[in-house]
């Protein structure tokens, strides 16, 4: 049971009822009767009234009556709702789980129909809002407040403060489901001025406002939430447990070195459930089927916190761009994860140029490589070849501790353009490009060695380099423009920066003068940087990779000439919202950003302009398109959680149950005032003596 | 129970139809006691006198009357004896009428009631010769103070009337009696049993609703040998109030003599109380009555006339 005003209730209930009672002890209203003698009614009375006041109210039942038409006046003043939790304070955040995974269609309404998770969040938090104290003269806490902020990935307040029910309602009504991943950091920066702790003077530390959240409880990064041990965070678990998914948690494609005609297509899938389960994989081409293949996913470890794991392997013959998709067919609770998109680029054989002086070890790798083209030159070789544009048949160039006095080929201090703008894997040398900047430290340079590197990324996927000594670093600063590969003792050591067209990954060290030639990984890395670099596409991905997800932003930079762009956002059977088209301005470096991504599936970005080797025509229009697939495996596996860990200690959910079947009485209240009023009357009228 | 409309009789008439009068001529006021009368009656006495009847015999004196000497006697015994007789002497009927404010109640009447029934049993008291004296519980208000608002005085008792003649003093006065304002039954019932008006009859019709109790009063009439009976008159409504839609709701009840108020809420429990405390009182009368060998009976306002004097005190043996 909830009050909403219980403070005016309590008192005008301190004045009304003994006024009431008051006005019955005078009772003013009294006709004046003569009567023969009062004797025996006096008699009558002292022996009724013998030795309590209040006999004289006893069995009245018209005052019985007006006393209960009182209170229940009072009760309907008082606003009670009845509910499993109370309204939480004056001031709350609540804060709505707007990720993939509360798009499971598992919760159920009042009524019984099934709803998606975050339709129950909600009904729920809409109840919540209906159960603040509203606002009173006579209570001191002022009326209850709310802000409302919905978070996946990124996080909006959806509603600032207010105490404005409707707004808060209609606000929250408006939510829409996204196909993003869930994190709680960004809603905690914009929460934090009021939910952080507060320096009250003399009181020392104190709670901020309260944390009302709901979301199924698969949060990643629940540590960023900071909060005074004191404070109050509610967490409302939506969400069946026990609801079954299978989804698509990763999908790339290979082309073989030896036979780039050929292309696979790798689908890992996971699903969440203990027993193994049968899945129809469907692989589509330019939309049409190609290939349909059953998996028989293995059951789910819940004790190991182990996802039945499972993987489909698809092999074509398309030397040409085509776009992939692929589909689950079996259906489940979360349809957002059962298909996933990639665009697979043409086969390509690369050309490769090594520019060095002394090139020993990295001729005698890259040289095994079973490239289409491999040519070693001198630096003035290159330069010279380049001064002539005939560098242009070369997907990717290998500098060994060099870098091209590149001024006088162009004055904007870029690289030498090579086919599709310009690969470089560059040895030993800080090259001219945007965010990175050589430093000149006098003598010998110390020796260092790396700390960390990002094995995830595909350079160092299968050659982690991590405790490398370099004996001869050069120091370099690199800005947030950047990708920091790989750090020193001293700084960045590996680099990977673009400068219009060019992509170069930059190793501040030459191989020769580290032990790492002779490692095993010191082949695999070239071989893996050199594929990298040439395959990847003009947006920036690696071959294969899944693009975008949703959550990211998109960020491109376009063909040089490109006007007029325009972004086609997909459908969304998520959130409800159809196909639009928004424009985009262009960046004064040719890029294009949007985001971020909300919907999963194939953007298409146009433009009037020239075409990238990798973008289509269309009517007049070049497009690229653009796939952003959900493939997150915290969103796919969806079970719900009861608890979850903050860094002050877990928080259980509140029975969701309870929540939303907060009810508002107090019309029924009046009405029974009503009913008893008429009652009332009837008696009177009657004279009903009892 | 509520103050009746008033209804002043202007004649005997008013009071006793004149078929009913015909018959009250046949009755005669009995009692269970043999008094002493001042005159000569109908009835007999204790003292010996002039009557037909045979009382008994006593030894002759000087002096006394040789009309009564028992010749037979003397003839047998020698001895003269006086022969004694019984005196037929009159009957005293005291008739005290209650006229304070509390019978000016009921509907009908408690006073109307009252007056019938003193007019009848005057009427029966004249025309057997008794001598009917008729006093009231009551005071009214002396005329030469009148302005004063505050002096009271009680109403003239009309004394030791005797034969029909006396039957206009009667009505006169009879008709004269307004009910209200307040009385004091016992300073009454003193006053009378101090007047030595003679032994008899006494006839009290009252509602007995007294606050300083009736007990001491009728203490003082019993104590003085009269022959009491007492009719106790109480209107319908305070029987039963609710029965009779007399009264309903929350109330504030003034009582008709000395003003005093009272607030009450007709509920059940109340009603109940109430019913329950006017059955105690009335059979407290009662029971106090039987003791000192006084004849009561309780009647409504309602109950016609005739059937209290032909019905009632017949039976009772009050009336023969």
């Amino acid at each position: 049971m909830t009050w909403l005003t219980p403070g005016l209730a309590g008192v005008i209930a301190a004045i009304a009822v003994p006024l009431l009672v008051l006005l019955y002890f005078l009772k003013l209203r009294r006709r004046e009767v003569e009567i023969s003698s009062t004797l025996l009614w006096a008699k009558s009375i002292k022996d009724l009234q013998a030795n309590a006041p209040f006999q004289k109210l006893r069995r009245n039942l018209l005052l019985f009556l007006q006393l209960l038409i009182l209170a229940l006046m009072l009760l309907a003043l008082a606003q009670p709702q009845w509910s499993g939790a109370a309204g939480s304070g004056a001031a709350s955040v609540i804060m709505i789980d707007r990720s993939a995974s509360m798009a499971t269609l598992d919760a159920q309404s009042e009524s019984g129909e099934s709803i998606t998770r975050l339709e129950r969040a909600k009904r729920e938090a809409i109840a919540f809002v209906d159960r603040m104290p509203e606002r009173s003269l006579l209570s001191s806490g002022g009326p209850g407040q709310a802000m409302v902020i919905a978070f996946d990935g990124d996080a909006e307040v959806i509603q600032p403060y207010t105490s404005n029910k409707a707004l808060l309602r209609d606000r929250i009504t408006n939510i829409r489901a996204t196909d993003s991943p869930t994190s709680m950091t960004a809603a905690m920066q914009l929460a934090a001025p009021y939910v952080r702790p507060r320096n009250v003077e003399g009181q020392g530390l104190r709670p901020g406002d309260a944390i009302v959240m709901w979301s199924d409880g698969n949060v990643r990064d629940l540590d960023t939430v900071r909060l005074h041990p004191e404070s109050l965070f509610d967490y409302h678990a939506v969400g069946r447990v026990g609801t079954h998914n299978v989804g698509i948690t990763a999908l790339r494609a290979e082309r073989p070195f030896d036979d780039p005609e050929r292309a696979q297509v790798f689908v890992a899938l996971e699903h969440n459930g203990t027993d193994p389960i049968d899945v129809d994989v469907q692989l589509e081409i330019d939309g049409r089927v190609d290939g349909v293949q059953q998996i028989r996913l293995p059951g789910a470890d819940p004790v190991n916190k182990q996802a039945g794991l499972g993987g489909v392997v698809f092999r074509l013959e398309r030397s040409t761009s085509v776009l992939v998709r692929i589909v689950i067919l079996t259906p489940d609770a979360l349809a957002a994860d059962n298909a996933a998109d990639l665009v697979l680029p043409p086969s390509r054989r690369l050309r490769v140029a090594l520019v060095g002086e002394d090139t020993l070890f990295l001729d005698a790798a890259l040289s095994r490589l079973g490239l289409a083209q491999y040519d070693v030159m001198t630096p003035t070789q290159f330069m010279k070849k380049a001064k002539h544009g005939a560098i242009d048949d070369i997907d990717v160039a290998v500098l060994s501790a060099w870098r091209p006095d590149a001024e006088e080929l162009d004055p904007s201090g870029g690289l030498p353009a090579l086919a599709r703008g310009g690969r470089y894997l560059i040895f030993g040398a800080i090259p001219p490009l945007p965010g990175v900047r050589a430093l000149n430290i006098e003598g010998e340079p110390k020796p260092t060695f790396i700390i960390t590197s990002q094995r995830e990324h595909p350079v160092f996927r299968h050659s982690p380099i991590d405790e490398l000594e370099i004996f001869k670093p050069i120091a370099f600063t690199a800005s947030e423009q950047v990708r920091v590969l790989a750090r020193s003792t001293d700084g960045p050591i590996v680099i990977e920066a673009m400068g219009g067209d060019v992509r170069a990954i930059v190793l501040g060290f030459d191989p020769a003068e580290t032990t790492w030639v002779f490692r095993p990984t010191f082949p695999v890395f070239l071989a893996a940087a050199v594929r990298y670099l040439g395959e990847l596409s003009d947006t920036g991905d690696e071959l294969g990779e899944t693009g975008l997800h949703p959550g990211e932003t998109l960020s491109m930079i376009l063909p040089r000439g490109a006007k007029s762009v325009r972004l086609t956002i997909p459908a969304s059977p998520t959130s409800g919202a159809g196909k639009r088209d928004v424009s985009l301005e262009l960046t004064p470096d040719g890029r294009v950003n949007f985001g971020p991504l909300r919907t999963g599936g194939l953007y298409e970005l146009s433009w009037a302009g020239p075409a990238g080797p990798s973008d289509v025509e269309r009517n007049g229009r070049a497009v690229r398109i653009i796939p952003a697939n959900m493939t997150n495996r915290d969103e796919t596996l969806i079970d719900v959680r009861d608890t979850v860990t903050l860094p002050t200690g877990a928080v259980t959910a509140q029975p969701a149950e309870a929540t939303l079947t907060a009810t508002r009485t107090w019309p029924w209240l009046l009405l029974g005032a009503l009913v008893i009023v008429m009652l009332e009357w009837w008696i009177y009228n009657r004279r009903v003596y009892v | 129970m509520l103050r009746a409309t008033p209804k002043h009789p202007q004649s005997l008439a008013d009071l006793l139809d004149p078929a009913l009068m015909s018959r009250l001529s046949q009755l005669d006021v009995t009692s269970r006691k043999v008094f002493a009368g001042k005159m000569r009656g109908e009835r007999k006495s204790k003292r010996r006198g002039e009557s037909v009847e045979f009382a008994e015999h006593r030894p002759y004196t000087i002096g006394d009357d040789i009309r009564y000497i028992d010749w037979n006697i003397y003839g047998r015994l020698d001895r003269l004896f006086l022969k004694l007789f019984l005196a037929d002497e009159d009957l005293s009927l005291g008739i005290l009428i209650d006229t304070t404010a509390s019978m000016d109640c009921g509907e009908p009447s408690k006073f109307h009631f009252a007056q019938q029934a003193a007019a009848a049993f005057a009427y029966i008291g004249l025309v057997n010769l008794n001598r009917v004296t008729l006093n009231a519980i009551g005071n009214i208000r002396a005329e030469e103070n009148a302005a004063d608002g505050d002096e009271l005085r009680a109403i003239t008792p009309l004394r030791n009337l005797r034969g029909r003649r006396r039957l206009a003093d009667v009505e006169r006065w009879m008709c004269a009696l307004d009910p209200g304002g307040t009385g004091d039954f016992t300073d009454t019932a003193r006053r009378i049993a101090l007047s030595r008006t003679g032994r008899g009859v006494m006839l009290v019709i009252s509602d007995f609703l007294y606050k300083d109790g009736y007990e001491q009063g009728l203490r003082y009439l019993s104590g003085r040998g009269f022959d009491l009976v007492l009719i106790q008159v109480l209107s319908p409504q305070e029987v039963d109030p609710i029965g009779t839609n007399a009264v309903a709701g929350d109330l504030r009840f003034r009582d008709a003599e000395d003003g005093e108020k009272c607030e009450v809420t007709l509920a059940a429990p109340l009603m109940k109380r109430y019913k329950a405390g006017l059955t105690a009182y009335c059979d407290q009368l009662r029971e106090f009555c039987s003791r000192r060998d006084i004849t009561m009976m309780a009647v409504q306002s309602d109950l016609p006339i005739d059937t209290l004097l032909l019905d009632y005190m017949r039976n009772r043996g009050v009336l023969r």
